[in-house]
């Protein structure tokens, strides 16, 4: 298998992208001449199909419903109620366990690692012999860092990265491919505990994340297209609009388990679904990412040896910050702090520049391997030379781990190695806990300097990285580097806080400046230090972070979101935009289908090309002019369960037997619905034909051609829209509006500062 | 008061155990006696004599000090009864003799617990077994966190003596480590230049149709 790292995903439409390498060796030195060259934030992909949440609500969903109606109401409801609870408890353990499991994993690999290089460099100090501790600890890093890119690049490309932008895109109503899947999963929770033990500047939060969204997409079904198994449980819940509900959930666990934050959790479910909330759904979110953070607790005391002193809600604890309390005065030098904001967009500058690089030029799956390889080596290396050029000596005390000798005296141990020679948690807790002076300026900020470039050299490689603890331990860094100064030149030790808060301030500043979150951040800090009171400086900070980053760029995950061209659509529609209508906006001409269609018309159509939404109109007559009146909506999932049951309406020979098509039959082809081209059908069958209209959405949203381009934006984005039918003033069909028209139109407030028009590509 | 005057270096566990024990007695007598108990302990906000008995076991507790003793499970500790247990007094044996040891060949002939030595090689010659038995018998003794501080203590002081001499040096040879280790930095360098010269470009090639808005853009290696 030629594996490829990143997106797009090449596994679709690989027949057309032969074609085009041939086309262009057939033509080798002509396109230049004859193309321009497009940046990949500058246009939209059309390989991404948007979710359906509008309910169908046609013939045989009327006639489920009416059913139900005449058995016993009330317990219909009560059921489905506590299933969706019971659903949601079941995310929450699932996620606990597979957090706790990596953790536990991660916690054993680098442990021994570190111990085991620590051995030999208490012993082979001397001369060139330091070299071999330096070359193991080298090549236990490459081993795992290799293991961790192989089964991105050959396993599942998508689990590579973060996850949390591929996750908002699918809050957000757009189908990333591959993105919920088991294997998705497995390669990513593997992945992760390797690249994390291989020392790479990564953290295991964004992993989560995506975790917790794909256990809950999974749980959420009752059944598994990857092992074939049909739970036949759930059955309800097999509709894009629930299970993206339950993704929510899952989202909202995964943010629990990570900082041991449920409400953080349901801040960031909300921040990135917000027009598809209800106040039942933000319940049943909070149950789950409490039960997820309250089922970690316990698994986690359970390893550390104090069984149920629920001491550890999360995977990352900043320790305690009791008795470090701020003066008032110290908020201008937060803000300060967080007007600095100019280098944490530096951050997003620099990768997203790495990143275009990377996608011209790094895409082979070798070559994103080696190169994998070659950046653990180069944080090995880096780490190494300033540890070994480092003469700062501390006094061993107990809560130091792993401490080096190096060329310390006996009972000391190497202050660099505290940073750089633990994992990036263990250094946060040491930069946020250490005492005053037991880390030198000359330590820090080489490491402050070197932890920076490392952390956005790294996020963007084919593995899975999550990019709260880099942010968090460099910002760190650079806060207590600033606390320092301050302790500097204070006259009295009293008139600043402690050098820990400085640097929990500093890493807020640098989290937010990257990521550009606003409250489901400062909700998750606040609960991840266990302190309300740093709830003002961490918020005051996170806004001027962000404002500050926005003068010079978006934050970092939608970079990346714009760079894979996916056709996200934003909080709102672009600003002084009203005076483009749906006739500037829509697609035209349409393919239409008629209420009664011709089954051989039906399948060339559906075979000639891949739209997915096809308005139902009466058949016109020869004249054309008569007919064409808009009568619903029908979809290609639909049309292709129809095919395979074969429900035509007239058959050749009147001894066919007549099949009578459930909801049932809809409901077990979801999600993965048969290809068309799969289908096989006779040339008889060809000459039936099939009524759409019991099948067919009978009321679809619709506009008329004057519709301005906000209110088509506010009208899809608010109900979840996939299409939306343009008609003209005698109800026929004029065009159709999907996700991709809508997101054409971008306001760049950075470059151009305008509002533009972005082209559709087929990449 | 005892705590005080063997405040630094610390001999606290050491000396102070009679006034503890004392401490620990007077406080049981006055708990069985419930009217001394309300006149003493409960009668006035500043609560002296509580918070002195706080102060003492605390400090007692902190320095784990009943590690230093050996530890006595049929009668109540008693002040008769409190020896040192047997790794303490190894310890201390292995010590003395250390100390002895940077006595005698120290040239300034001053008393140097707690003082400065100066560095001589003869030192280091003579002493490094002593000071190497020294160190591997406190290593396993256990973690730092759970000894007694009196120990911890001495431990600390014969390290800073022997750092002073400058025993242990270690020989560092920059020019080839930093060069090898600046060699495997400059990789991700040569690599991306790799990439960047050798293998083919990926861009997207298009080109705007004027009427429609759709353009023809693929991509292209």
């Amino acid at each position: 298998m030629n594996g490829t790292c990143g997106w797009p995903p090449s596994s679709a439409n690989s027949a057309s992208s032969d074609t085009i390498i041939r086309q262009r060796h057939a033509s080798a030195g002509r396109n230049r001449a004859r193309g321009e060259e497009f940046e990949a934030m500058d246009v939209l992909s059309d390989r991404y199909q948007s979710s359906d949440y509008d309910v169908i609500e046609n013939q045989l969903h009327t006639e489920d419903e009416q059913l139900l109606a005449k058995q016993k109401i009330p317990k219909f409801i009560w059921q489905l109620e506590m299933k969706r609870w019971f659903v949601m408890l079941l995310i929450g353990m699932t996620t606990a366990a597979i957090a706790a499991g990596v953790d536990i994993c991660i916690d054993v690999l680098a442990g021994s690692k570190y111990s085991l290089v620590a051995s030999y460099f208490a012993h082979k100090v001397d001369d060139i012999s330091i070299l071999i501790p330096f070359f193991l600890w080298m090549g236990i890093d490459v081993v795992f860092v290799f293991l961790a890119a192989m089964l991105v690049v050959y396993g599942e490309p998508v689990a590579a990265g973060s996850g949390i932008p591929q996750i908002k895109c699918y809050l957000n109503g757009v189908l990333v491919p591959h993105v919920v899947r088991f294997k998705t999963l497995l390669c990513k929770v593997i992945g992760i505990i390797f690249a994390v033990s291989g020392g790479l500047a990564v953290g295991k939060e964004g992993p989560m994340i995506h975790a917790g969204s794909v256990v809950a997409a999974g749980v959420s079904q009752g059944k598994s297209t990857t092992f074939r198994r049909d739970l036949k449980i759930f059955r309800d819940f097999r509709t894009d609009h629930e299970k993206r509900d339950f993704v929510s959930g899952g989202a909202a666990a995964g943010v629990a388990a990570a900082f041991g934050a449920p409400i953080g959790g349901v801040l960031f479910s909300l921040e990135e679904g917000a027009s598809f909330w209800n106040q039942s759904l933000t319940w049943r979110i909070f149950f789950a990412s409490m039960t997820c953070s309250f089922t970690l607790n316990v698994l986690l005391s359970y390893y550390n040896g104090n069984p149920w002193s629920l001491s550890s809600p999360g995977l990352i604890n900043f320790g305690e910050f009791t008795g470090i309390d701020y003066h008032g005065y110290e908020i201008l030098l937060f803000l300060l702090m967080g007007v600095i904001g100019v280098c944490w967009a530096a951050f997003n500058a620099i990768n997203y520049k790495i990143t275009v690089f990377r996608m011209k030029y790094v895409y082979r799956g070798s070559m994103c391997v080696m190169e994998v390889i070659v950046i653990a080596i180069l944080t090995v290396s880096l780490s190494f030379l300033s540890i070994y050029l480092g003469k700062d000596c501390q006094p061993v005390t107990q809560y130091v781990e792993n401490p080096l000798q190096l060329f310390c005296g006996d009972g000391e141990y190497s202050a660099s190695a505290s940073l750089f020679f633990s994992t990036p948690e263990e250094s946060v807790k040491t930069l946020f806990h250490a005492r005053e002076g037991s880390i030198s300026f000359l330590t820090l900020l080489p490491f402050c300097v070197i932890y920076f470039l490392l952390a956005t050299l790294t996020y963007g490689l084919s593995i899975p990285s999550g990019l709260f603890i880099p942010c968090l331990l460099a910002g760190a860094a650079w806060g207590r580097l600033f606390g320092m100064f301050l302790h500097y030149l204070s006259p009295t030790p009293e008139v600043f806080s402690a050098c820990g808060l400085y640097a929990l301030i500093g890493a807020a500043a640098q989290l937010g400046g990257v990521i550009r979150m606003t409250i489901s951040l400062t909700v998750i800090l606040m609960e991840a230090t266990h302190n309300i009171t740093y709830g003002l400086p961490l918020m005051l900070v996170l806004i001027t972070a962000k404002w500050v980053g926005d003068i010079f760029n978006h934050g970092l995950y939608d970079i990346h979101i714009e760079l894979h061209s996916v056709p996200l659509l934003h909080w709102g529609p672009p600003p002084v935009s009203s005076h483009i209508k749906a006739s500037d906006v829509m697609n035209h001409p349409v393919v239409t289908l008629n209420t009664i269609e011709n089954v051989g018309r039906l399948m060339d159509i559906l075979l000639k090309n891949d739209h997915n939404g096809f308005p139902v109109v009466d058949p016109y007559d020869e004249t054309r002019i008569l007919g064409g009146t808009f009568r619903g909506l029908i979809i290609r999932s639909q049309l292709s369960v129809l095919l395979k049951n074969k429900a035509f309406t007239s058959w050749p020979t009147s001894n066919e037997p007549r099949k009578r098509i459930q909801l049932d039959d809809f409901r077990n082809e979801y999600p993965r619905f048969t290809e068309i081209a799969d289908i096989s059908i006779t040339d008889r069958e060809r000459e039936c034909s099939i009524d759409l209209r019991p099948f067919m959405n009978p009321s679809p949203y619709s506009v008329s051609k004057e519709a301005s381009l906000p209110r088509m934006f506010r009208l899809f984005r608010a109900l979840g829209l996939r299409h939306l039918v343009v008609t003209d003033g005698h109800n026929r069909v004029v065009g159709i509006v999907t996700r991709k028209d809508l997101a054409r139109y971008r306001y760049n407030s950075h470059r151009n500062r305008g509002l533009e028009e972005l082209p559709i590509v087929s990449i | 008061m005892c705590a005080s005057t063997s405040a630094k270096p610390v001999t606290f566990c050491e000396k102070c155990g009679e006034q503890y024990q004392g401490v620990l007695d007077v406080v049981e007598e006055i708990k069985k006696d419930h009217d001394c108990r309300d006149k003493l302990l409960n009668s006035d906000i500043l609560q002296i004599v509580q918070k002195m008995n706080t102060f003492v076991m605390d400090l007692w507790m902190d320095g784990n000090c009943d590690n230093c003793f050996t530890q006595n499970q049929n009668e109540p500790p008693d002040v008769n009864y409190r020896e040192f247990s047997n790794d303490t007094k190894q310890f201390l044996i292995l010590f003395n003799q250390t100390q002895e040891c940077f006595k005698t060949y120290n040239h300034t002939d001053t008393d140097i617990y707690g003082g400065d030595i100066v560095s001589n090689k003869t030192l280091c010659q003579k002493c490094r077994k002593n000071y190497i038995h020294l160190n591997e018998f406190y290593g396993q003794m256990g973690s730092i966190g759970s000894l007694c501080m009196d120990l911890v203590e001495m431990m600390n002081v014969t390290r800073q003596q022997w750092n002073q001499v400058h025993c242990t040096e270690h020989t560092t040879n920059y020019t080839s480590v930093v060069s090898i280790s600046v060699f495997c930095c400059s990789l991700p360098v040569l690599f991306y230049l790799f990439a960047m010269f050798i293998t083919r470009k990926r861009v997207i090639l298009g080109r705007k149709c004027v009427f429609y808005y759709y353009v023809m853009l693929y991509y292209v290696i």
